[in-house]
């Protein structure tokens, strides 16, 4: 019985899903670098964003598009997919960078709240029916079930803790009119429903290891891991006692590895159905 | 793949998926569920019932066309 047989994914598939967030990571690194004058790294970075954004589409759609219309997976991974095409849409049409000829900045933030909003409603529905596969399929999670909930709840606490605050004061600030505090607190809720699924998508992943499915389970909880980390480098900037620059670069590495670890999921997705069933 | 008994021919297609650990509990619990009998009790003839109790957890996971394709691969080794 061959490695693919016994796994469903080829060595050379697995590796190309490791090399995908690393090479990223080092040409994100290295390029970084590239681009010191301000208005340089400031395209630079936008431009990074929105390509990592529909990277992260892409490798949900391509997922997506292994199911039929209607099925629980597929809907999961088209409403994460719809997430980040939005953001990415948003980021070139209406960003504060790059943005549409003539466009009255009072109708791109309203734009932008908008696109947020309802990117992160679809990201915080389809991370909910992931988390959820297990149970609708009827498939059991490792460990006994007080601690299966005790690592959820751990999750929900920890992701509570981290943009809680954050989202209390983004509260505050649109009391005083500030409407991208929209933008802020859609991003906030989102994130926590998102880091919360993140202990029962691990919980899965390690139920199926061994098998090609637990690939996309392991990269889909490597993305939101790295979503975390994004945030967590803002939400204690004073802490962490960085340069604003040197934060930057932390930061937006980890966006990018969220965006990326999507799009090796959504590939693993595929060639985990695809190769299993050919081979 | 002939000389393997039903249980495992399924197992092994299972855990291509779902990796060893979550194949066998799926295989115990449906086979239970849908033949009251371990899966190491399952003959040929139970099979069938088997495939279809697997049915809409592989479908949920897999998708309807790719959990087609594999039940008739299972079908086609048990020779039913």
């Amino acid at each position: 019985m061959t490695e693919r047989q016994r796994s469903g994914l080829s060595t050379q598939q697995k590796a190309t899903l490791i090399a995908i967030p690393v090479v990223t990571g080092i040409l994100f690194l290295i390029l970084q670098a590239m681009f010191v004058e301000d208005h340089g790294r400031t395209l630079f970075f936008t431009t990074e964003i929105a390509t990592m954004k529909l990277f992260g589409a892409a490798g949900c759609f391509i997922a997506a598009s292994r199911y039929r219309r209607r099925e629980y997976m597929g809907i999961a991974w088209y409403l994460i997919g719809i997430d980040y095409f939005l953001l990415f849409v948003k980021d070139m049409l209406f960003g504060r960078t790059i943005h549409l000829p003539n466009i009255d900045p009072e109708l791109a933030s309203t734009l932008r709240v908008i696109f947020v909003i309802i990117g992160n409603a679809g990201s915080a529905i389809g991370c909910v029916m992931l988390a959820r596969v297990w149970h609708v399929a009827g498939i059991a999670l490792p460990g006994s079930r007080r601690l299966q909930y005790a690592a959820m709840l751990v999750g929900i606490a920890f992701a509570v803790a981290l943009v809680g605050w954050g989202t209390w004061q983004d509260i505050g600030n649109l009391r005083s009119g500030d409407k991208e505090s929209y933008v802020a607190i859609a991003s906030n809720l989102g994130d926590i429903v998102s880091f919360s699924a993140i202990a029962p998508i691990l919980l899965t992943a390690i139920a199926m290891r061994g098998g090609a499915l637990a690939w996309p389970w392991a990269l889909v909880t490597l993305s939101n891991v790295g979503w975390l980390l994004y945030d967590m480098s803002w939400s204690f900037e004073r802490q962490w006692a960085l340069s604003e620059h040197t934060l930057r670069i932390i930061a937006e590495f980890w966006r990018g590895q969220g965006c990326i670890m999507a799009f090796a999921a959504g590939l693993a997705q595929r060639w985990a159905i695809r190769s299993a069933s050919r081979s | 793949m002939g000389g393997l008994p039903p249980h495992e021919i399924v197992f092994r297609h299972l855990a291509r998926y779902l990796g060893p650990h979550t194949a066998k509990t799926a295989l115990k619990t449906f086979s239970e569920r849908a033949l009251q009998k371990p899966p190491e009790m399952v003959t040929r003839i139970d099979a069938p019932r088997l495939l279809q109790a697997l049915k809409p957890m592989l479908r949920t996971l897999i998708g309807a066309d790719e959990c087609d394709a594999v039940l008739q691969q299972v079908t086609r080794e048990l020779s039913l």
